[in-house]
């Protein structure tokens, strides 16, 4: 549909009363084209139109338009160019995408991802298999179709595939050479290495037979069990005949270096671990079992003792680690280096749960987690907010059905957040990064669940009542014997108070005043206007009373002088002449009866109000 | 020597190829029996594929040109007794599909001007002064784990690196991206550094999951023309204020808590521990939920004291240094995976 805004200006006061226009068309001559309502006029027109473009093909075209005054002649046309086209939907879904590595196969024909259902604007995450990748660089291209089938253009990212081994694989094998240039990697004399978990002190008695006297280099080497070797490590030493001694007495589990000049020092060494040991002496007592040598210092010379074995029974330390069970954090596990990675009381050889996420380490996937991170079954950590993030205010209504109250939802971290208010079955969403606001709500439960981009898992929900004020409600009982009214009071803060001409304000809910008067006019409003006012007339009396009398109003109340002995009272009425109008049972409730006197004509009657025992007689008017 | 872990479980990436390859031992320290003893020697006698092992030496291995696809191994780049040193690191023309790590290379890296060379690994190394990517450049870059100083320069040829994947690093000195297009930035950390973009004109580089520590009396302000932050983190450690970065999800001014930085943006490997604490609000705070910082919550072990990945390491604990004939030689080894 293309709109037309016309405008004309014809000499000698001539109206406009005929407007036509053809599209594209070979001219069908004046009159002959599609006519167009025309407004009233004084000889200038400025309309707009509506004109159907129903069934023209996408491409240009041409309006004609052209104008007849009321004397019959027609204008030249006006001729414009317009341009139809396709609109594409902006909410249509994004329904298909696919994906390829390093060489595109054509559109539509990668491989294909399953999309989440979407209007047309879409975060979601995949997993794409690499496997049949080989080691090095690669391009992911990923691109996406429309529902109208269009595909965008791809975008790509640079990927590289590695071969990945984890650290704990153990070091399976060692090596070492003495002097000559390296022979080579796996070829020099082997090493038998205890088994381990990547991690390994160990000793060794290696023979020198063959070294000549003089210096020497000894390297040292590893492999992995994957083959990675590392680099070597190297040490000096001299085969000299005046080496001091390097052998050590054992008696049970006291170890005693046999060189014993003045000026040695002495280091004792654990070969099993590398744990220190704060020992000096030339004189070593091992509290637990392990495998143990002594550095020797003198005179220029380092010697280290063999390894000796040294079982150590101690019935208080299970794992003769030194520790005995009641301080031990892995009391059957040997550990006297204490290790506690993650302070949780519990010794690393023994914590089959080292980030304390709940998952064991034999299946935990991320076995590192951030501690008080929230967790999958995986043990890999979701994504969680702190629970202090969100602040909800809330604030109520003005005053009954204003409409006006309103939430303000704010984040302390700044994310792009999805909001969706729910309210009575009907809900409305709004993106925000840290603050998105609610206005013009109405009383009542609302809740409201936040999302976050990219977190599909994620969804945090708050419960929020919007209050509006009670309505204004005043109950009032009179007390005859001290002449005096006792209101009781809901609905606001303050209320205010005009009892015979004379203001009284309070904040409490009950308030006590006094009656002056026989009739008593009474005037509540609360702190809000919005909520209205309490009228009322108070009739302190002995005697029967009736009023308003005359009585223009639907009803008249009827004070029975302070005889709150009636729990209920007839009341009939007759006209002047004698005709019963009204014969009903009303209940007395403070005093009072209410009489319904709609139905009455004007005029005079008697009201007999009557129980068992007592009659009152009254005349009333109706005008 | 039991080696300062940061992590206890990680994975690595081993960098074999499936040509044969050969270990060579290089070694310039006095005395060492090595294959060989001067690298630049070591590498014109290697054959493509074949795997250096240069050994820590207080001498420097100097200036060291790579024209051929090779794996250079070194010891690490901060431990505390043994680094392996490079002076100038140049790679020529015909320097593709190498990798180098382990090496804390004292003055700079060079891409020689000429035929772009391709699959460059630099992974765990501490790149002291400038990296000088020359025309025609790298396509294809692995740039992990290092300390770099400063990373190309808004010239214009000496940030010739596309396809380039630039993560878990720590940048004392500003990083310059030319060809914007296909270069990840995530991950790092920026001691009072920035991200510059010296062509801006085509497009926008992304920097994401990042944190960039500022020290200024006056307001830190990280942005610049062509770079926009997804979810990073800015953080003045002065008494200034800093600037919101432009992008989405950034945090602003917020101490990212990490477990140790001796409270200055100079990098010390043997004191700095750059993990986040629990409390951090860089936790999970990254594109995917993911953290942000070098660690990317424990995705990857970044090394302080940058030991290659995967490269097992042996200490010789204990020895005799004087044995009498025919006396065994008593000796105590350390050894670990890294």
């Amino acid at each position: 549909m293309i709109c037309l805004l016309l405008f004309g200006s014809w000499a000698a006061a001539q109206n406009i009363s005929a407007i036509e226009y053809f599209i594209d068309i070979q001219d069908p001559g004046v009159g002959n084209g599609i006519p167009l309502a025309v407004n009233g006029n004084a000889q200038n027109l400025t309309q707009s139109f509506a004109i159907q473009t129903t069934g023209l093909v996408d491409g240009f075209h041409s309006l004609y338009v052209r104008s007849q005054t009321s004397t019959g002649n027609w204008s030249l046309y006006d001729r414009t160019v317009f341009y139809i086209t396709s609109i594409s939907d902006l909410t249509q879904s994004i329904n298909a995408a696919e994906f390829f590595f390093d060489q595109d196969p054509g559109i539509g024909n990668g491989m294909a991802l399953a999309l989440n259902s979407n209007n047309g604007d879409l975060t979601q995450s995949f997993t794409i298999p690499t496997t049949t990748l080989s080691e090095g660089f690669h391009s992911l291209y990923v691109r996406t179709r429309n529902n109208d089938g269009n595909w965008s253009l791809y975008d790509r990212t640079i990927v590289y595939i590695g071969a990945f081994t984890d650290t704990d694989q153990p070091i399976t094998a060692a090596e070492y050479f003495f002097d000559v240039a390296d022979p080579g990697v796996g070829n020099a004399t082997s090493l038998s290495l205890d088994q381990n978990n990547g991690e390994i002190t160990q000793s060794f008695a290696l023979t020198t037979t063959g070294l000549t006297a003089g210096n020497h280099t000894i390297y040292i080497r590893v492999r992995t069990e994957s083959g990675l070797w590392s680099l070597y490590d190297s040490a000096s030493f001299t085969i000299d005949s005046t080496a001091i001694d390097n052998t050590v007495t054992v008696n049970e589990n006291v170890l005693t270096a046999n060189f014993n000049t003045t000026g040695a020092s002495y280091k004792w060494l654990s070969c099993g671990t590398n744990v220190p040991l704060d020992a000096t002496g030339r004189s070593f007592t091992a509290t637990f079992s392990g495998s143990y040598a002594v550095e020797i210092t003198f005179n220029g010379q380092k010697v280290v003792s063999s390894c000796i074995d040294v079982t150590v029974i101690n019935p208080n330390d299970n794992d003769n680690d030194g520790v005995d069970n009641d301080m031990d954090n892995c009391p059957d596990k040997f550990n006297p280096d204490q290790v506690d990675s993650d302070n949780d009381g519990e010794g690393d050889v023994c914590d089959n749960d080292m980030d304390n996420d709940g998952v064991l380490d034999t299946i935990d996937v991320c076995p590192n987690t951030p501690e008080g991170s929230i967790v999958d079954f995986d043990g890999c950590p979701t994504f969680s907010l702190p629970p202090s993030n969100f602040t909800l205010k809330s604030t109520g209504e003005s005053c009954i059905e204003n409409d006006d109250g309103s939430l303000l939802l704010s984040a302390s971290i700044a994310l792009n957040y999805t909001a969706t208010l729910s309210f009575n079955g009907a809900s409305q969403t709004s993106s925000f990064t840290q603050e998105v606001g609610y206005t013009d709500l109405e009383a009542g439960d609302y809740q409201i669940c936040i999302t976050v981009s990219g977190q599909s898992d994620y969804e945090q929900c708050f419960s929020v009542f919007i209050p509006e004020p009670e309505p204004l409600s005043v109950s009032s009982k009179i007390n005859p014997t001290d002449k005096s009214i006792t209101l009781d009071l809901k609905g606001s803060q303050t209320y205010f108070i005009e009892l015979n001409g004379e203001n009284f304000r309070t904040n409490e809910q009950q308030i006590t005043l006094p009656l002056t008067k026989i009739e008593n006019t009474l005037n509540v409003t609360g702190d809000k206007g919005c909520q209205g006012s309490y009228q009322d007339i108070l009739v302190l009396s002995d005697h029967v009373v009736a009023y308003p009398n005359p009585v223009v109003q639907e009803s008249m109340s009827v004070y029975l002088g302070s005889r709150d002995e009636f729990k209920t009272i007839k009341a009939s009425v007759f006209t002047i002449s004698g005709t019963q109008v009204l014969e009903v049972p009303l209940p007395v409730k403070d005093g009072f009866i209410n009489i319904k006197t709609a139905h009455l004509s004007k005029g005079v009657y008697i009201l007999k109000l009557y129980n068992k025992t007592t009659l009152f007689n009254h005349k009333i008017v109706k005008q | 020597m039991k080696r300062n872990t940061l992590i206890n479980t990680c994975f690595f990436l081993a960098m074999v190829y499936a040509t044969a390859q050969n270990v060579i031992t290089v070694d310039n320290s006095i005395g060492s029996n090595a294959n060989e003893s001067d690298l630049q020697t070591a590498i014109s006698n290697a054959n493509p594929g074949d795997i250096l092992y240069v050994h820590p030496s207080e001498t420097n291995y100097g200036n060291i040109e790579i024209d051929k696809p090779i794996t250079m191994i070194g010891f690490s780049h901060s431990s505390a007794d043994k680094q392996t040193l490079i002076t100038d690191l140049t790679l020529t023309s015909n320097a593709s599909n190498v990798s180098v790590s382990g090496f804390r290379i004292t003055d700079d890296l060079f891409i020689t001007d000429g035929t772009p060379i391709s699959n460059l690994i630099l992974e765990d190394n501490y790149f002291s002064s400038s990296m000088v990517i020359n025309n025609g450049g790298v396509d294809n870059l692995v740039l992990r784990g290092n300390i770099i100083n400063t990373m190309g320069s808004s010239g214009a040829s000496a940030s010739s690196f596309t396809n380039a994947l630039i993560t878990n690093n720590i940048f004392l000195g500003n990083i310059t991206v030319r060809l914007h297009e296909s270069v990840t930035i995530k991950n790092n950390i920026f001691l009072t550094s920035e991200v510059f973009n010296s062509r801006d004109e085509t497009g926008n580089v992304t920097v994401q999951n990042s944190i960039f520590i500022a020290r200024t009396a006056g307001t830190a302000n990280a942005n610049n023309d062509g770079v926009t932050f997804e979810n990073c983190l800015i953080y003045n450690e002065s008494t200034g204020n800093a600037d919101a970065l432009v992008g989405t999800g950034n945090i602003v001014n917020v101490d990212p808590l990490f477990v140790e930085d001796n409270d200055n943006t100079i990098y010390e490997a043997l004191i700095d521990d750059y993990h986040l604490q629990n409390s951090s609000q860089a936790i999970s705070a990254g594109v995917n939920g993911e953290d942000l910082g070098v660690f990317d919550g424990g995705t990857f072990s970044f090394d302080n004291l940058g030991f290659p990945k995967g490269i097992p390491t042996v200490n010789i604990q204990a020895i005799s240094t004087t044995v009498a004939p025919g006396q065994n030689l008593n000796v105590i080894i350390t050894t670990s995976n890294q």
